[in-house]
């Protein structure tokens, strides 16, 4: 496994519990539109818990940023 | 519990469980505190409809009547301002801020009448004074902490529930409860892991009104209250002072200031029962003394076998109990036995328990009386009665054993209030069912023509108090026994035939030579129909009557106190 798959694979986890979509699979071009309940309130959590799980800290500029799942995996990679 | 676990336990609702209707008016953004908040309840055991209303619009929701809120008609509304969000404000008069939240509270009494929960502001310094804030008179500081105590005497007034989230966050760390991110980006100004610990505090009163209460401590012992194997290393090998000691001893520190509050404390501890009490008589550094205990149950039994015993001897519901045990497997196998006993995980560091303990909001309560405070005692004493009775063949040798001490006086100030109480509540040993108010008692204390007699009761285990009275009125050399009363908690020991003999002592003293009794049946004193032809009388017309020379009241093992 790729850094990059190991990195949506874990992604991947913390999607289906805040979305409560247990079958979710996620792919980098996923956005707020193509996954339901990715709404404002769920994006904060997902935030709080991807903060929490890679042990990071997004600064506020990028977390504006993130409107795909390709923009976190790559926010993620910018702070290794 | 983090946020997280809240999250999946709010989403696992089980349809069956019973709905609670709430309001939620904070002056903060309420998506996630909901969460929280019905994942907390479901994990109690129910299931919250909640209405958000808008961010800190209480008067627009409340003093409107048709606001969405009243057509909602919340059961329970929870009004919470939030400290953050006012920081821009000056600080307001911390009366005028109470009054204003009265207003509010008269509002709902008038309409719907829900349970109100008012949170309590989290006293924030802003940091303008440095620590003179605490002096300074109009520091943001002195007006937080005035509005909160001026929120606890009328809350109290208007029997509001008040939630202590200023204790909250000061337990929770302001440091790890604030998170700024929040704050800024979603109008919500806590880290999202501090919600649980809130939305309990929130619910918790509202749980207690429901009578949800906890009342008794189930204590496991090895490395629970006391670091160490009892059975392994003996006496000698348990642990209570030093470094390794010190955190099961403040352990045992917290649970005797919940027993003097009227928490009653249980030993449930697979143990040798009487190697058990010897620890708690000989252990170097032992806070808790086996008087403590109300129940001692150290046996080989199973402990959930032991909690249900526990629960019907002391007459409560197995809801009441939480049990603190420092084994996983132990404390697993009263979750899935007995899901009703509360059982929180205690966390495997010795030195990580008192904390948590501290913070865990265990035992939440809406008032508090000075029974509550006897409460442990009598129950331990009882308990030790009839277990000191089980092991007598004879009720002689026991009732000998309890070592029991009696007295004797007229009815005087200090008897007056507790004898009036006892001829208006007693209703089993009650001859003729007279009642007597203080007014009434009084009279009698100076009446020439009347013999009083206040009984006062004590064996080894404890005091019983004043539990019998006697009033005789006297005519020339005889006497009538107006009202002979004794409660139901000194029957079957004695008491009357001593009674009687001090009665016959006051008549012998008075030239009194015919003692007459009369029983006047009411619907529940049946058991002292055969009272007096028992004790020796002869009947006379519809009454009963004595020789005071003659009469020998039966064998009692109670000695007179002088």
């Amino acid at each position: 496994m790729s850094n990059n798959e190991a990195t949506l694979a874990q992604l991947n986890t913390i999607f289906r519990d805040v979305l409560d979509q247990p079958e979710l699979q996620i792919t980098e071009a996923d956005t707020q539109k193509t996954l339901s309940g990715w709404d404002s309130v769920a994006h904060a959590q997902l935030v709080f818990e991807i903060e929490a799980v890679f042990n990071c800290r997004f600064s506020t500029a990028q977390l504006t940023s993130l409107r795909t799942v390709g923009d976190i995996c790559q926010a993620l990679e910018s702070q290794e | 519990m983090t946020f997280a676990q809240t999250r999946t336990a709010a989403r696992s609702t089980n349809p069956d469980l019973p709905t609670l209707r709430v309001a939620l008016l904070a002056e903060m953004a309420t998506a996630f505190l909901t969460i929280a908040l019905r994942g907390v309840a479901a994990q109690a055991g129910w299931q919250l409809e909640i209405y958000e209303g808008a961010f800190g619009l209480f008067e627009e929701e409340v003093l409107d009547p048709n606001s969405a809120f009243h057509k909602f008609q919340p059961e329970a509304v929870i009004l919470f301002p939030e400290t953050h969000y006012r920081l821009n404000n000056k600080p307001l008069s911390s009366e005028q801020e109470v009054q204003r939240f009265r207003k509010l509270w008269h509002a709902l009494r008038d309409k719907g009448n829900p349970s109100i929960v008012q949170a309590n502001l989290v006293e924030l310094d802003d940091g303008l004074w440095g620590n003179y804030a605490a002096q300074h008179p109009d520091s943001r500081l002195t007006h937080l902490r005035r509005f909160n105590d001026e929120l606890v005497r009328q809350a109290r007034e208007e029997s509001v529930f008040l939630a202590n989230m200023n204790t909250a966050v000061a337990q929770y760390g302001l440091a790890q409860a604030y998170h700024a991110r929040m704050h800024y980006q979603s109008g919500h100004p806590y880290n999202l892991d501090f919600l649980p610990m809130l939305a309990e505090r929130l619910l918790a009163p509202l749980w207690a009104a429901k009578g949800h209460i906890h009342k008794v401590l189930a204590l496991d012992l090895d490395n629970t209250l006391w670091g160490g194997v009892l059975g392994d290393d003996g006496i000698s090998g348990l642990q209570l002072e030093g470094e390794e000691g010190r955190p099961f001893r403040d352990l045992q520190h917290w649970a005797l200031a919940l027993k003097e509050r009227g928490i009653l404390l249980l030993v449930c501890s697979r143990n040798d029962e009487q190697l058990a009490r010897k620890a708690f008589a000989s252990v170097p550094g032992m806070v808790l003394n086996a008087d403590d205990i109300s129940l001692f149950l150290a046996n080989q039994s199973y402990k959930s076998d032991n909690l249900r015993e526990a629960a019907e001897s002391l007459n409560l519901g197995l809801d009441a109990f939480v049990f603190l045990d420092d084994d996983p497997f132990e404390r697993n196998l009263i979750r899935s036995t007995l899901p009703q006993v509360m059982t929180p995980e205690l966390p495997d560091d010795p030195e990580e328990r008192p904390a948590f303990l501290r913070q865990s909001g265990l035992f939440e309560t809406l008032s508090h009386s000075t029974e509550d405070l006897a409460r442990a005692d009598s129950y331990r004493q009882e308990n030790q009665r009839q277990q000191s009775q089980a092991a007598f063949t004879s009720i002689e040798d026991y009732l000998q054993s309890l070592q029991m001490q009696a007295s004797a006086t007229a009815f005087d100030a200090a008897s007056r209030a507790r004898v009036a109480q006892l001829t208006q509540r007693t209703n089993q040993f009650n001859l003729c069912g007279r009642r007597y108010d203080e007014a009434d008692i009084k009279k009698l204390e100076s009446d020439e023509n009347y013999i009083t007699l206040a009984i006062r009761l004590k064996d080894r285990f404890g005091e019983y108090g004043l539990v019998a009275a006697i009033i005789a009125k006297v005519q020339g050399n005889s006497a009538r026994i107006e009202t002979w009363v004794m409660s139901c908690r000194a029957f079957k020991r004695g008491l009357e035939f001593f009674t009687l003999e001090r009665l016959l002592c006051c008549c012998r003293a008075r030239a009194i030579t015919t003692l007459y009794g009369e029983y006047q049946p009411t619907e529940k004193n049946l058991v002292v129909k055969d009272l007096y032809p028992d004790l020796g009388f002869t009947a006379d017309g519809t009454n009963w009557k004595i020789a005071v020379d003659s009469a020998k009241p039966p064998e009692h093992f109670i000695e007179h106190e002088q």
